[in-house]
């Protein structure tokens, strides 16, 4: 159990504990095009079995007024998609093949958005969003070979770094506020 | 007996040290604002800077109105009141008086001639309330004797707005979308009306009429 437990490792891009936070501020203008926040993290897996990261989320609105006919920012209003793996660190073993998961491997902050509504079609059409990590939890978004020979986190070449791109598209959306709670975890195998 | 518990205390501190070592998940926090939020745009979604050019007034037999237009979309994710504000009339080239009338803004009728609020992203096609002195097309009063025909207290004009005053007023406009969407405002025209008179020459006159959207 320990030796499983040591397998993998995700972290922040400085090796420690990834617990990133970003913020939106939905004041509706006149550009069709999402805005985009993204964070990085790094992934490291010393098992023959490779990997897999997992997702899951929850996501609360609070409106600060009655939404009087209108729409509330929905978690299907927010875009999430792999937009970087980089494999380039030394010790990571090549040739490789990682694979991000399907409605996953797209940038929702390069999606226009006609006539100024929210874009993303969904994952099961190729531009996943918030909404299908609430509904499905555990959802592997990325998956691999064995990373490197070791997984320990104070050694600076053995790991991937992936890059997660939020985005939305600002709206009139009832005044108020939401929070996202995303969860990541890297596990053995495929 | 002592050997065997030194050795079973070892083995619970590697366990345990391998275990910290692993972080096998993490965070990520999304947090987001959605302030209120209006606007008022030109018919093209652009800043509201509009001329209405009502040309010479030169009188003449009838009632013939010389009027113009505006037109402006408005967007809110709250209910809203619209407020309008008129400047003094400035003149360049004006004439003696010599015992008649200069036009005033009292001469000029303003009103709220039309609201569309039909588009498929429009949160409330009902309730949008113009104020009933300002409710009505200057362009279709009577003129009776060649006179100005705005009644005082009936008949809004540029002269009941010469400080911030509220106009329109309704419900949240906008289910969704932003500032490009096309069918998530409401279209209100404007109407301005005056009957050319023998009023004091000048070469020109304006006034500039500012309008504010605002949360109710």
């Amino acid at each position: 159990m320990p030796g499983r437990l040591c397998a993998q490792n995700i972290t922040d891009t400085s090796n420690g504990t990834m617990s990133a936070v970003i913020s939106f501020t939905v004041t509706p203008g006149t550009s069709n095009t999402p805005v985009a926040r993204t964070v990085s993290f790094r992934i490291r897996c010393a098992d023959a079995s490779g990997y897999h990261v997992a997702a899951s989320a929850s996501y609360v609105a609070v409106p600060g007024a009655p939404a009087d006919g209108g729409a509330t920012i929905a978690a299907s209003d927010i875009g999430v998609g792999i937009t970087s793996v980089d494999t380039s660190s030394s010790q990571v073993i090549k040739p490789r093949t990682d694979t991000i998961a399907y409605g996953f491997a797209y940038d929702p902050g390069a999606v226009s958005a006609p006539n100024g509504l929210t874009p993303y079609a969904g994952r099961a059409a190729g531009q996943a969003t918030v909404a299908d990590l609430v509904g499905s939890p555990g959802t592997t978004i990325l998956s691999g070979d064995r990373i490197a020979a070791s997984e320990n986190p104070s050694d600076p070449d053995n790991y991937i770094t992936v890059t997660v791109t939020f985005a939305l598209l600002p709206q009139y959306f009832t005044p108020g506020t939401f929070t996202v709670a995303l969860t990541l975890s890297i596990m053995n195998g495929p | 007996m002592k050997t065997g518990k030194l050795f079973l205390f070892g083995a619970l501190v590697l366990m345990f040290a391998g275990a910290a070592q692993a972080q096998t998940s993490g965070t990520i926090t999304i947090t987001g604002t959605d302030p209120e939020a209006f606007s008022i745009t030109n018919t093209s979604d652009a800043t509201l800077s509009a001329t209405i050019i009502l040309g010479t007034l030169t009188p003449a037999t009838g009632g013939t109105l010389t009027s113009g237009t505006a037109q402006i979309r408005l967007r809110s994710n709250k209910a809203y009141q619209l407020t309008a504000q008129a400047t003094a009339l400035s003149f360049t080239g004006a004439g003696a008086a010599d015992g008649g009338a200069s036009i005033a803004l009292s001469d000029f009728g303003f009103g709220i001639a039309s609201i569309d609020a039909s588009g498929a992203n429009v949160a409330n096609a009902t309730g949008h309330t113009v104020v009933s002195l300002f409710n009505y097309d200057p362009r279709s009063v009577s003129v009776t004797n060649g006179l100005t025909p705005f009644v005082p207290s009936t008949h809004g004009t540029l002269d009941d707005i010469t400080t911030s005053t509220q106009i329109l007023s309704g419900p949240r406009i906008s289910a969704q979308g932003n500032i490009s969407t096309d069918n998530n405002f409401i279209l209100v025209t404007l109407a301005v009306a005056t009957l050319p008179q023998y009023f004091t020459p000048n070469s020109s006159f304006s006034t500039t009429v500012t309008l504010t959207i605002a949360s109710q």
